[in-house]
C-alpha cells in the first residue's frame, strides 16, 4: 500500500524524513499501547510518500481449518515530523482478515477519497 | 545434588555473572590476547542472545486467539524501546542481524532488517544487500530493497541494479526498478 502524506486540505506534503506510526486493534483489543513506526522504509521519501507492506493475519491450520475464520483490524496513524513534532492523521484503515481472503478499506475525511481493496473470500 | 548437576549450576551461574557484567558495561581485568578473545566471544554471545530474545518477544506480541479458539498471528512492529535497546548493543549487532537472512521465518527476517535500518548509514548497506540478494522469501528481498533506500545512493545503486536484472521473482525486479527510478531522479 502506497500512502501520500497530505495536509488538512488534502494537499500533498512533499517532505522526506517524516516517520509514520501506527496503532491497531484486533477485534477491538489494542495490539500494543501507543504508536509504533511500521513503514518500509521507516520514513517518507522526498515526495512525502511511504509504503505499508500488508501482511494481514495468519491463522493456525493444524488441524486443517474447515471454516473461514476472520478478525477485524482497525489501523490508525500519526506522523512524526523531522523536527520531532507529532501530528495526528485522520486516515484510518479498516481490515477484515480471513483465513481465505482479506478486505482493506482506507477511509479519508473529505475531500480525500476512500478506497477498498479485496482478495480471496471474506465472510 | 549430584556432582554433574552441581557443576551445571556453577557453570550457569558463571554465565549469568558474565552476561550481567557485559550488560552493565563492566569489564574484568585482562592479562593477554587469549582473554581478550574470550571476552570478545562472550560479548558476541551476549549480543546474539539479547537480539534473539528481543526478536522473539516482538513476534509474541503479534500472537492471539480468535473467539473460535483458533491461534493466529499478525505483524506487530518493534517498539521504540526495543529498537533503542538493539542500537545500544553497538555495531557488533549488525553482523548478527545480518545472519538472520538464513532464518526460515520471514517475520524474523523482516524484524532483523527493521533493527538494521535503525543503525543507518553506510554500515547497513552490506547487511541489507545480503537480504536483497539471498533471502529465500521474495517479499523480504523486495523489502530489503526498500530499506536500502536509507543508505548512501552510491553504495546501494550497484546492489539494486544487480537485483533488477537477476532476481527470479517479477515483483522483486519491479520493486528494484521502482527503487532505481527514485535513486536516479
Amino acid at each position: 500500500m502506497h500512502y501520500q502524506v497530505a495536509d488538512q486540505n488534502g494537499v500533498a506534503i512533499a517532505l522526506s524524513g517524516m516517520t509514520p506510526q501506527e496503532h491497531f486493534t484486533v477485534n477491538g483489543t489494542p495490539a500494543f499501547s501507543g504508536f509504533r513506526g511500521f513503514a518500509t522504509p521507516p520514513t517518507t521519501d522526498s515526495s512525502g510518500r511511504f509504503n505499508d507492506n500488508p501482511v494481514g493475519t495468519c491463522f493456525k491450520n493444524s488441524p486443517p481449518l474447515t471454516t473461514n475464520p476472520c478478525v477485524d483490524v482497525v489501523q490508525t496513524f500519526n506522523i512524526v515530523m523531522p523536527s520531532g513534532t507529532t501530528f495526528p492523521i485522520s486516515t484510518t484503515t479498516t481490515r477484515r482478515d480471513c483465513a481465505k481472503g482479506i478486505r482493506i478499506q482506507v477511509s479519508n475525511p473529505a475531500p480525500g477519497a476512500s478506497k477498498t481493496f479485496s482478495n480471496g473470500t471474506v465472510n | 545434588m549430584d556432582l554433574a548437576s552441581g557443576l551445571r549450576k556453577v557453570a550457569l551461574m558463571a554465565a549469568v555473572c558474565c552476561l550481567a557484567s557485559l550488560c552493565a558495561g563492566q569489564s574484568a581485568s585482562v592479562g593477554g590476547g587469549a582473554h581478550a578473545d574470550e571476552r570478545e566471544l562472550s560479548r558476541k554471545a551476549f549480543v546474539k542472545h539479547r537480539i534473539r530474545s528481543i526478536v522473539q518477544a516482538t513476534l509474541r506480541e503479534g500472537e492471539f486467539t480468535t473467539p473460535e479458539g483458533i491461534g493466529a498471528v499478525t505483524r506487530v512492529p518493534p517498539s521504540a524501546g526495543r529498537i533503542e535497546e538493539v542500537k545500544n548493543l553497538g555495531e557488533g549487532a549488525i553482523p548478527i542481524l545480518s545472519d538472520y537472512v538464513a532464518s526460515k521465518s520471514p517475520r524474523e527476517q523482516e524484524l532483523a532488517m527493521r533493527f538494521l535500518v535503525a543503525f543507518g548509514g553506510e554500515q547497513i548497506v552490506e547487511a541489507l544487500g545480503r537480504f536483497a540478494k539471498h533471502s529465500a522469501f521474495a517479499m523480504n528481498r523486495a523489502q530489503a530493497l526498500q530499506f536500502l533506500t536509507q543508505g548512501p545512493p552510491s553504495k546501494i545503486l550497484p546492489i539494486v541494479e544487480d537485483v533488477s536484472r537477476t532476481d527470479p521473482d517479477p515483483y522483486v525486479r519491479k520493486t528494484a526498478l521502482e527503487v532505481l527510478a527514485k535513486l536516479l531522479q
